[in-house]
């Protein structure tokens, strides 16, 4: 029976108002409570105070617990915890550094790919799930999240394939001792002379993936390898494991920690995205100059920005609103009479006197202004990621392949012609149709082992193969049904009838090739600075500058080349009869304003001779 | 709008000229067809070359004349051939256009030395402007046939051929930025069109005067 009715007395009136006002309670703090959860966190949005906050915080561990100094065994600290507390982890864990996997993500234009090399097996596959054409997503070569790290360990930043769960169970009991490898915000946002990236890389190599940020930080020392610990090794009862010791005296007496947290500076910027050039010694690597944006001021972040996201922008011209952030986006003045955004950042406004517009829709900025002066030969380059450089000590890995070409003068996605960079992939694979799905390497071996680990003298940083080597491979790779290629040099090798080698070149033996926009040349380097011959020359660099076609066959009989021009989508005898007719420019120019210097007089004289006239019939009239 | 001015502009052209022919025939011989002039002109440039009965300045004169209209038929179908598929010149038309610009210019400066003198206007054509009534094909007939409006147009091309020219040749130095080049683009592709249809007038009148010589 209810306790009370409509026409209950004054007692029960009292007791209605006290349900009322539980009711509004309950209301209130509800509201407050989900408006609290669905709140901004302390670090999201901007309120435009340009000040760096100050970070003085307590470490968490990965459970949430916070790191004290006098633990008994002390604990790595968790970005995810940590730095969660107050930024937003979920939606930075969607920005670009951190969303390689996501196939969802809009790719934009070609970048630099991850490259699966193995010289044993004469491999080197461009791999990303990103779905820029020419490459294969990690899976499509047999590599999981955890063979991912193992591969591409040294200039990775964590998050993305380092927090994946294993499906594998063997990988999944490695992933309980090594941990989430969490991304690792300090690499870019720890301003300490401490931050080691070297050492960041070497942990990653150790399998130490939860300990990454703890020890590249320089806030603790770690010692221990989980990747040598045994598969049931538990670290609440067994010895040995992996020790973790925190610097003496950064903890407060309130077990905060004090750390200079910022904007990335260029130093972190470089450790991944820095190029050698092959032509410059390591000895004279101190007469190479950066990008003259550096030198005139600016840093990376200052064009390469992101919000809350950390959608990085990539700064190429058809970037949506990032595209204001582009070369054109800070150089070419709007003259539309709108709100004028020319000399962005002190950028000036171009001249270009001279250079018919034409050229602007045909060429990127990049074409005459970065990457080295085109030569007769290609360059080579080895970049951070894919050669592992900046890896100090005994870990120095400096790996020599794959030949990255650079800079290529070639057209791009959008139709323009850029420098890019450029290597030729060779692989393994499963042939069906025009469909290619490279084998992973380590199958290879396992199948064909005996053939191409035979002892050979390295030719050009490759260990070569001959026909009949790779006749024998791929009659040991067939496997019903599946036609199984190789695929280098440009060229695809498959079997025919009778052992022989069919040879083709179809679009998956094409070079993967992406743009290149650093360093830039100030303008006076720029191309067309010596006028039209810089390019309009039968000889010039930016059309007949040679590209090796780079492959480990021998058969191909020597280092074999083509020139940049068929890589431009271009007329090669137009081009040819189009820069011989620059020869004949001066003089076009000579009579041309002999001419019309001859017409002109002419006409002045007749014109002259009018007036004359005119006048004297006016005096004629008069007399 | 430039492709679509042009065209119509073309269009315009090419239909007064046939209004023209029409309200003022110049008259009609069988021999007097487009083939038959071609054929015409071509027997008189070669007997002028090879009798010698001129003088070598106005032999100069003549053969520049017809090399420079032939030059000027090249330019104007590569020049304004790409406008109907909406494209660029560029390519092969390009290098075609680039390599006859000179040779045309050369010619048009000959004639207008060698022809200043004769295209001059004199105190006859204002007698002959002030009582149009006395002649025959009223203003129209009047203009064309009297070599009047030959006169004018000679003039008016002779100073087209400045910013034509100057157009084009000045975007080559290395002096203006992007927006003077654009500017430079521009005004060789307005001041081409209005040239273009001044000598496409030019040559129907001279055309004309030869056909009532020949009568």
């Amino acid at each position: 029976m209810l306790p009370c009715s409509f026409n209950c007395g004054q007692g029960s009136k009292k007791y209605m108002m006290k349900i009322f006002n539980l009711i509004i309670v309950v209301f209130f703090v509800g509201t407050a409570l989900a408006s609290s959860e669905e709140g901004v966190m302390v670090g999201e949005g901007n309120d435009a105070n340009r000040s760096s906050p100050v970070h003085l915080f307590n470490l968490k561990d990965e459970a949430g617990l916070v790191i004290r100094a006098d633990s008994e065994k002390q604990q790595p600290f968790s970005t995810k915890k940590t730095c969660g507390e107050c930024h937003n982890y979920d939606e930075i864990s969607k920005g670009w550094h951190f969303n390689a996997h996501d196939t969802e993500v809009d790719a934009g234009r070609p970048g630099e790919p991850w490259v699966l090399v193995d010289s044993i097996c004469r491999s080197q596959i461009p791999v990303t799930a990103r779905g820029w054409q020419g490459t294969f997503a990690p899976q499509d070569v047999g590599i999981t999240p955890w063979l991912f790290l193992k591969k591409f360990y040294s200039h990775f930043p964590g998050g993305s394939y380092g927090e994946m769960e294993a499906d594998n169970p063997e990988e999944g009991i490695r992933q309980g001792i090594s941990g989430m490898y969490e991304i690792n915000c300090l690499a870019c946002h720890n301003r300490s002379s401490y931050e080691d990236q070297s050492l960041a890389a070497m942990q990653v190599a150790r399998q130490n993936y939860r300990w990454v940020p703890t020890a590249s930080s320089g806030l603790a020392t770690v010692e221990g390898l989980a990747s040598s610990l045994d598969d049931f090794y538990d670290p609440e009862f067994d010895e040995g494991g992996i020790e973790v010791t925190y610097r003496q005296g950064i903890f407060d007496k309130e077990d905060k920690v004090l750390m200079d947290i910022g904007l990335p500076e260029n130093d972190s910027c470089y450790f991944c995205h820095s190029n050698k050039d092959l032509s410059v010694s390591s000895e004279m690597e101190w007469t190479r100059d950066q990008d003259v944006h550096l030198h005139s001021g600016l840093n990376c972040i200052d064009c390469h920005r992101n919000g809350d996201d950390h959608m990085i922008t990539r700064g190429f011209e058809h970037e949506g609103l990032a595209g204001t952030l582009s070369c054109e986006g800070c150089h070419i003045a709007d003259h539309n009479g709108g709100k004028p955004i020319a000399n962005r950042l002190g950028a000036p406004a171009p001249e270009h006197a001279g250079i018919p517009p034409i050229h602007f829709e045909r060429l990127s900025c990049t074409a005459c202004h970065s990457g080295n002066w085109p030569e007769e030969q290609a360059g080579q380059l080895r970049t951070a990621r894919i050669h592992k450089t900046a890896l100090h000590g005994q870990h120095n890995m400096n790996q020599r392949q794959p030949h990255i070409y650079g800079p290529v003068l070639m057209r791009g996605t959008d139709g323009k012609i850029a420098p890019h960079k450029l290597f030729w992939p060779s692989y393994w694979a499963d042939a069906s149709g025009e469909d290619i799905s490279p084998i992973n390497p380590e199958k290879v071996l396992e199948s064909a082992g005996d053939i191409l680990k035979e002892e050979v003298e390295k030719q050009n940083d490759w260990r070569p193969l001959t026909d009949e080597q790779i006749t024998a491979v791929l009659n040991k790779l067939r496997n019903g049904e599946n036609a199984p290629v190789y695929i280098a040099g440009g060229k695809m090798y498959k079997l025919a009838a009778g052992d022989k080698l069919e040879i083709s070149e179809p679009v998956a033996a094409q070079p993967y090739a992406w743009p290149m926009a650093h360093d830039v040349r100030p303008a006076e380097q720029a191309l067309g600075v010596n006028k039209c011959a810089d390019c309009h020359d039968s000889k010039s660099s930016f059309f007949y500058s040679e590209l090796p076609v780079d492959g480990p066959l021998v058969a191909q009989g020597g280092q074999q080349f083509i020139n940049m021009i068929d890589l431009q989508g271009l007329d090669k005898r137009y081009m040819a009869a189009f820069n011989a007719s620059f020869i004949f420019r001066p003089m076009l120019k000579f009579v041309a304003f002999g001419s019309c210097g001859l017409i002109a007089l002419v006409v002045l004289a007749y014109v002259l001779k009018a007036i004359a006239a005119v006048t004297k019939a006016g005096t004629e009239e008069v007399e | 709008m430039f492709e679509t001015i042009s065209l119509l502009l073309l269009v315009i052209v090419f239909g007064v000229i046939f209004i023209h022919y029409m309200v003022v025939p110049c008259g009609c011989k069988p021999e007097l067809t487009i083939g038959g002039l071609i054929i015409l002109n071509i027997k008189n440039i070669l007997k002028l070359i090879f009798t010698g009965e001129k003088k070598w300045l106005v032999r100069l004169r003549v053969l520049a004349f017809w090399l420079g209209a032939f030059s000027f038929a090249i330019l104007f179908l590569t020049g304004f051939t790409p406008l109907v598929s909406g494209v660029r010149l560029q390519g092969y038309l390009l290098m075609l256009h680039a390599t006859f610009a000179p040779v045309f210019l050369v010619c048009a400066m000959v004639v207008v030395l060698g022809g200043a003198a004769q295209y001059c206007f004199t105190a006859k054509d204002g007698e002959i402007l002030s009582k149009p009534a006395e002649y025959k094909g009223g203003l129209g007939g009047i203009l064309t046939d009297t070599g009047i409006a030959a006169k004018a147009c000679f003039w008016i091309l002779a100073i087209m051929t400045l910013p034509l020219t100057l157009s084009m040749v000045l975007s080559m130095l290395p002096l203006f930025g992007t927006d003077m080049q654009e500017f430079l683009f521009e005004a060789h592709r307005w001041s081409a069109l209005i040239f273009a249809a001044f000598a496409i007038f030019e040559l129907y009148i001279l055309l004309r005067l030869q056909i009532l010589s020949i009568d």
